[in-house]
């Protein structure tokens, strides 16, 4: 395993895979990553890979963006929560940022990262059942 | 042991957008200094004050300047005094207030300043957004496109989900907030949304029949789905000042003063999805337990009270941090007037954030000049009757930390 570090997190993103971290000491799982565990304090921790897929916790629709971002806007961003735990704030795709009211809390989603000059954003869309 | 702590004195710019284009945060700092001085009944030498703490945001970002700690104690004459810049993002005043408060309570000073600034009208709205935005994770939120009215806005699809809230009732805060500042001369804009509403109206040649038509109209326009323009405070230049004495020597200053009685300040995740609610701060909750625990109040013995409703969402979960409603029922306590100035707990009667200004590093301090002019009985047509103790609750960015301060007559 390689050393734990923040940039780690987005090569691996690039490669589109979603990792966290394990307390090799009380188990506890971490996404995303940091260096010191929220449940015991050790920071013997090791990756592993998080499922790709979970559920639109809460979201918005920005409209004034940041600096950069204006050709962008409106979109979304949200909160999801992947099935085997875990939670990372994320680019919404696949809905129509002008009809907010068409985007269901509780949407089940999947992994579709982003690029943006070259480095990865963290983006999910719906999967339609 | 700590030592009881007073404040004698307190000052702020008018909070504003524009009226201060040619001015900067020293300047702006300098204005809030004086006007403490001044309002301090029996006088102040300044030779007497021992040290500056100064709250300011993002200088770096709105000014161009760092190492604001000794620039402010400069420009009020006060240097070589102790003093350096505090800063926790829109908690950055409070910072500055409970700093200076350690600094007497512990006895290392007998008389402080503590102050805040924010001058941010020097930079578009998109480069405002852009300067507040690191407030949150650089690495984990950031590149998601996050911004701060996007942050609130979450928290309030959140919020109406999990509590079956809508957008229309929230509106009952702005509309009271606005009310409030419409009678405080120190507010950006002082005239309640109706006021606005008819001004726009004629100029559309429209008619809106009331607050919510106006509200509900494409002028309201949308910041962050669901929050539109008038949920959101405004970009605003100001600073603010109160001077802090050892309890001892309050009545060398004034017959009237206003002591600390419990302060408190707490942290949390700067992301949103670190933590596992969305509709609720932990940080407002530890800050006031800190506070409430010291100066031995509960909730209800509140008198008035000025929290930080940065959006709209943001005051009405303050209030149920603060243990003043039930969860889930901070809205319905502003549509019935209960936070109202005539109503059982008056909250924001200067107006709040949304309606007096928001210059970020300044807020929590101009929330303490509030409160001390309301406990002394000086806030004219929005005096809260009999106020005896009061509160105030600034937040630093979404929710990562809090401050908390109760004062008492």
């Amino acid at each position: 395993m390689s050393e734990f570090l923040i940039s780690e997190f987005y090569e691996k993103l690039k490669e589109g895979n979603l990792v966290g971290v394990k307390c090799r000491k009380c188990g506890f799982y971490m996404l995303p990553p940091r260096m010191i565990c929220r449940n015991c304090g050790t920071n013997d921790l090791e990756w592993v890979e998080s499922s790709k897929t979970g559920v639109l916790e809460t979201f918005t629709v920005v409209h004034v963006p940041p600096v950069g971002l204006g050709k962008e806007a409106p979109y979304i961003v949200g909160i999801i929560k992947l099935d085997n735990g875990g939670k990372v704030t994320a680019r919404i795709e696949g809905f129509n940022p002008n009809e907010p009211e068409k985007i269901k809390i509780g949407s089940k989603v999947t992994l579709t990262p982003l690029t943006r000059e070259g480095k990865p954003v963290l983006a999910f869309k719906p999967i339609n059942q | 042991m700590l030592g009881k702590v007073a404040v004698v004195g307190a000052g702020m710019t008018r909070f504003h957008h524009s009226l201060h284009k040619n001015k900067n945060g020293r300047e702006l700092f300098v204005e809030a200094v004086l006007e403490a001085y001044s309002s301090v009944d029996k006088g102040i030498d300044p030779s007497e004050i021992g040290a500056v703490f100064t709250g300011y945001f993002a200088p770096t970002f709105f000014e161009h300047q760092a190492h604001v700690g000794p620039l402010a104690a400069d420009w009020v004459n006060l240097t070589p005094k102790m003093g350096w810049r505090t800063e926790s993002a829109c908690a950055s005043a409070s910072a500055a207030f409970i700093t200076g408060y350690m600094a007497v309570a512990s006895g290392l000073r007998d008389v402080v300043i503590v102050g805040g600034i924010e001058k941010m009208s020097n930079l578009t709205t998109e480069e405002v957004t852009d300067a507040l935005s690191v407030a949150a994770d650089n690495e984990y939120e950031l590149p998601a496109g996050v911004t701060f009215p996007g942050q609130f806005a979450t928290m309030a699809n959140a919020y109406f989900k999990r509590y079956n809230v809508t957008w229309e009732q929230l509106q009952a805060i702005p509309i009271k907030n606005h009310r409030n500042g419409a009678l405080n001369p120190k507010a950006q804009f002082q005239e309640t949304i109706m006021d606005r509403a008819v001004k726009v109206g004629k100029k559309l040649g429209v008619k809106f029949k009331d607050e919510l038509d106006f509200l509900k109209s494409e002028y309201n326009r949308v910041i962050a789905w669901p929050l539109r323009l008038f949920d959101c405070s405004p970009i605003s230049d100001g600073a603010s000042a109160a001077i802090l004495v050892r309890g001892e020597l309050a009545k060398k200053y004034t017959d009237t003063p206003v002591y600390v009685s419990g302060v408190g300040f707490a942290t949390d995740s700067l992301s949103l999805h670190d933590r596992q609610t969305y509709t609720s701060f932990k940080s407002t909750m530890e800050a006031s337990k800190q506070a409430y625990r010291q100066a031995n109040v509960k909730p209800k013995d509140v008198d008035v009270a000025e929290v930080h409703d940065c959006f709209s969402i943001a005051e009405a979960i303050a209030t149920e941090d603060l243990g003043f409603f039930k969860k889930g029922e901070g809205v319905k306590a502003a549509q019935k007037g209960i936070t109202s100035i005539k109503g059982d707990k008056p909250i924001n009667p200067s107006g709040g954030l949304k309606c007096k200004g928001h210059p970020v590093g300044a807020t929590g301090i101009a929330m303490v000049y509030e409160i001390w002019k309301q406990l002394r009985g000086e806030s004219g047509k929005r005096q809260v009757e009999n106020a005896e103790t009061g509160l105030i609750q600034n937040l630093g960015g979404s929710g990562a930390s809090c401050g908390v301060i109760i004062l008492r007559r």
